[in-house]
């Protein structure tokens, strides 16, 4: 499945953070905002596959892991990891960030708010909406963009060092890096656009 | 050189000096800049001082908040900065200390600690789930992209233990964005934080003037934006405002009735420089009195203590009077000195009771005018040697109206029966009024705050949530350990009902770090725990983790926290090691806070501030209730010993005009400031009573008593339109007090002297 997952996201080169990229553009904001709204597709609803990969510093090997994930406008955003063990994410505005093995055992998560503001920014489109938090460069590409998301403020970049995104009509690679060191990747493939 | 003579020079010399003395005296306090005070806190009783008092505590009263909103998410972003900016630039205003290194403090400070600290929920879940489950859902939450908050990184803390327990102690945390200004998303639209600290006390007009005027003019600029404030400082300067906008309006509106009165009545520049000489040196008395017996005044006392303009200035009215129609200030002098003695005397008699008042601030007002009176006093007798006026005879105006005040008062003497029962059913009516309204010693009589500052704080509560600072429980013990042992179990008997804050959140008991410790190493770190079971779902090497220190670290108590964590914890505040103090969270009922203490709690007890307030004000509406029945009846008492069945007159003149004012001006429920302003009816009653009783009812004494009582029920007139429910209230009874005895103390003097006007030709 895993290899099957990989193979898929590799082929079709579509990724769910389009819209991560556009909320993440801002200082320099305005100008990478006009510049990828040109580029990105814009959809109302988007779903497709993720690969990820976290490195953390006391494990020698990564952690792999993959599943499915969606975006709607109005439903936000849902993350099933299906290897190596299921859980679902769910992500929107009114409930706030809610977690579980399956859906009928969600519950809300005390997770950090600028975290359901980054993926909300980002996946509904509103660019400005992480401004406040986040100052974008335009990093040079061969294929595509490439854009660093570095914090405003000391108190994020304790928790996140800095976001690295790219791709081209879609978003396809997101780096997280944390602030302790650890780090976090993942590709995106979109399937279907609507 | 004459007796006279020696009499005037010394006389002169010594009120001269006195006021020169007092002027200087006055000057030097007022320059140094700290004479007034405008916390309204200090106006009522401190409670038990050996218990942990956090309202007081100057340190929290120095941080404010400003939440700002705009539709546009961005704008109110910018907004919010330049408005952060210009405030801090402001001298008096500096920055509050960064979030970010608060959370670095409490990371580095408790990272050697992060196994023998749990939060109740983690408890909780260590006791009933077993090392399987445990490690199953942190294995998903490993691979979920959105991690909870976290306070230690995954190679430090896998469980993310200090997340929970962290979360713990600040619920609203994970809702903060902490972007340059935090902001905080709540329904839609974005609120951006400000804070920011004084360096004075929120109370000093300079931290006032530094932080309302920049709040006023970002309101006037960005009409679109909404500010809400929350903070001392914002509460102190409108009381400020309040008690700087009355003291404007009794004493400019005072000094414009009397001004007023004075020409018409008098058309003297003599008899206007008198009532200044008059109103000053009661004023300086005043002032350097009260300011030589307290530290500082407070605003309120002198918006009270206004009216002793009008208070003082009645004795000058006597005088005049007297003076204009004798042709001489020492013969009208000597005339009224008896009368102006026992009224006087009298009055500061009543002022003085209130000295015994548990509330600081009523005993500021009784020094203040009872210095007031007694400057008032040695005015007239300085005057007396140095006033001079022509002898006047009557016009055809003042006759006009002295012959319309005998048609109504004399027909009205004549009918005994009719005064009488009039006099039975003002009583009855009196009565009636205390039955039906009852008595009210709601505290919130005291409040100055107006209704949309304290709108502003109940949505920056609900927003962000806050501390109830007026009721908690506090815990006393021999040693720190038994502090928090009896503390932890306080909140445990709390805590399914009410959310609470405590030390031993923040520094567990020993006894408790090392249960918490034996927990984590049997569900967790030990053989077979939830660690091992999840390195072994991950099929990875776990060594690193593995071979983590998890050892108890002692000697983590209370007074090794770092002031900056303690600083950011007000229950720290006012804990040491034999005291600690848990405090509710805001918008919980609290009714049955005394039947939480569970058996056998020694040391344990439930304060409540606003109850013992209102008891303490009940307290003293009795004890003042009392005094001044127990005053009536000796006053009572020495006037028939001294005027005989004359002295019925100024009894019964009394007596009715109280009543009056009770039953006129009382309509929800009789309070303490009520009860405190028939104190001052009684006064100038006396005072109208014994001048009638001294000197006749004739066309003088009763043109000077009109003049004293339309002073005075100009300036308590005033203060009945203040915002202020306590001086509204006060307003109100003086001034129908004072209509009621300006109407019946000539009809009661005649009455009693068969009806006989005695016109002075």
């Amino acid at each position: 499945m895993h290899a099957e997952i990989t193979g898929w996201l590799r082929r079709t080169g579509y990724g769910w953070g389009c819209l991560f990229i556009l909320c993440l553009c801002g200082g320099s904001f305005a100008h990478a905002q006009s510049s990828l709204t040109n580029r990105l597709h814009q959809a109302d609803h988007i779903e497709g596959t993720f690969l990820q990969k976290r490195f953390i510093s006391v494990l020698s090997v990564p952690l792999e892991s993959s599943g499915l994930f969606t975006f709607g406008k109005e439903s936000g955003v849902a993350w099933h990891t299906l290897e190596p063990i299921e859980s679902l994410l769910q992500i929107d505005l009114q409930h706030g960030v809610l977690a579980g093995a399956t859906a009928d055992q969600l519950q809300q998560v005390t997770s950090s708010q600028v975290v359901a503001d980054i993926f909300l920014g980002v996946l509904s489109g509103e660019l400005e909406r992480l401004a406040g938090l986040f100052s974008v460069t335009e990093l040079p590409a061969e294929d595509g963009w490439r854009l660093q998301l570095t914090p405003h403020t000391s108190q994020l970049a304790d928790q996140i060092a800095s976001i690295l995104v790219s791709g081209d009509e879609f978003v396809e690679a997101v780096v997280l890096q944390e602030g302790n060191g650890d780090r976090t990747e993942i590709v995106l493939q979109v399937v279907t656009v609507k | 050189m004459t007796k006279n003579n020696t009499l005037k020079i010394l006389i002169s010399a010594f009120w001269v000096t006195a006021l020169f003395c007092a002027a200087i005296f006055c000057c030097v306090r007022i320059a140094g800049g700290n004479a007034f005070e405008s916390n309204i806190m200090v106006l009522v009783p401190s409670t038990d001082e050996a218990r942990p008092q956090l309202a007081e505590d100057t340190n929290l009263q120095k941080g404010f908040l400003v939440l700002i909103k705009h539709p546009d998410r961005n704008v109110g972003r910018q907004l919010a900065t330049e408005f952060h900016d210009t405030l801090v630039s402001q001298a008096g205003v500096e920055k509050e200390s960064d979030p970010a290194a608060l959370l670095e403090s409490l990371r580095q400070f408790f990272q050697p600690y992060r196994y023998q600290l749990l939060s109740r929920e983690m408890q909780e879940k260590l006791s009933t789930q077993s090392p399987d489950v445990i490690a199953e859902e942190a294995l998903r939450a490993l691979y979920s992209p959105v991690q909870g908050l976290q306070l230690y990184s995954l190679s430090d803390d896998p469980f993310n233990l200090g997340g929970t327990w962290f979360q713990s102690l600040y619920p609203q945390a994970a809702q903060i964005s902490p972007e340059i200004i935090p902001a905080l998303t709540e329904g839609g639209n974005t609120w951006y934080l400000v804070r920011a600290r004084l360096q004075e006390s929120p109370f000093s007009i300079s931290s006032q003037s530094a932080v309302i005027p920049v709040v006023e003019d970002f309101r006037q600029r960005w009409p679109d934006a909404m500010l809400v404030t929350s903070g001392f400082v914002f509460h102190a300067a409108e009381a400020t405002a309040t008690a700087r906008g009355e003291i404007s309006t009794v004493g400019l509106g005072s000094l414009l009735g009397i001004a007023l009165l004075v020409v018409i009545v008098f058309r003297s520049g003599r008899a206007v420089l008198a009532i200044i000489t008059t109103l000053t040196g009661s004023v300086l008395f005043a002032l350097a009195g009260s300011l030589f017996v307290f530290d500082q005044i407070h605003l309120i006392t002198l918006a009270f203590g206004s009216t002793l303009l009008g208070l003082s200035v009645d004795y000058c009215f006597h005088f005049l009077v007297k003076s204009r129609r004798l042709g001489s200030g020492l013969v009208a002098g000597r005339l009224i000195a008896k009368g102006l003695a026992i009224s006087a005397g009298s009055s500061i008699l009543v002022y003085l009771m209130q000295l015994f008042s548990p509330f600081p601030g009523l005993r500021q007002f009784a020094v203040f005018v009872m210095f007031g009176l007694l400057g008032a006093w040695l005015t007239i007798v300085f005057l007396a040697y140095w006033y001079q006026d022509s002898p006047h005879q009557k016009g055809f105006r003042e006759l006009a109206l002295y012959r319309l005040v005998q048609s109504f008062y004399l027909p009205a003497a004549s009918r005994k029966t009719l005064v009488i029962s009039l006099s039975v059913l003002i009583i009855c009516a009196a009565g009636l009024q205390i039955f039906r309204s009852g008595f009210s010693d709601d505290i919130r009589l005291l409040n100055t705050s107006s209704n949309t500052l304290i709108a502003d704080e109940i949505q920056v509560m609900s927003l962000l949530g806050g501390i109830d600072t007026q009721r908690y429980w506090t815990v006393v013990g021999e040693n720190q350990q038994q502090v928090l042992q009896s503390t932890e179990q306080l909140v445990s008997v709390l805590r399914p009902d009410i959310q609470v804050m405590a030390v031993s959140d923040l520094i567990p008991s020993q006894q408790q770090q090392q249960q918490n410790h034996q927990l984590v190493m049997e569900k967790l770190y030990g053989p077979d725990g939830a660690l091992e079971k999840l390195c072994a779902l991950m099929t990875t090497d776990c060594t690193l983790w593995q071979d983590g220190d998890f050892s108890f670290r002692s000697g983590l108590t209370p007074d090794v926290v770092p002031p900056i964590i303690a600083g950011a914890f007000p229950v720290f505040a006012v804990s040491d090691p034999n005291h600690s103090i848990v405090l509710p969270l805001q918008g919980q009922q609290l009714d049955g806070g005394r039947t939480f203490l569970f058996p056998g709690a020694n040391g344990v007890s439930f304060v409540d501030m606003v109850g013992e307030l209102s008891d303490t004000m009940a307290g003293f509406r009795t004890q003042v209730s009392w005094l001044l029945t127990l005053f009536l009846l000796v006053f009572s008492i020495a006037c028939l010993l001294l005027y005989r069945t004359k002295g019925i007159a100024v009894v019964s003149s009394v007596f009715i005009s109280l009543c009056a004012a009770i039953a006129l001006s009382a309509p929800d429920a009789i309070t303490l400031f009520h009860v405190l302003a028939l104190l001052l009816v009684t006064g100038l009653t006396i005072d109208a009573a014994i001048f009638y009783r001294e000197l006749g009812f004739n066309s003088d004494s009763w043109l000077a008593a009109s003049l004293a009582t339309a002073t005075s029920i100009l300036a308590f007139g005033l203060l009945a339109l203040s915002s202020v429910p306590v001086l509204q209230q006060f307003g109100v009874i003086v001034a129908s007090g004072l209509a009621c005895a300006w109407l019946v103390t000539p009809l009661f003097h005649l009455l009693v002297k068969s009806g006989s006007f005695e016109e002075i030709q």
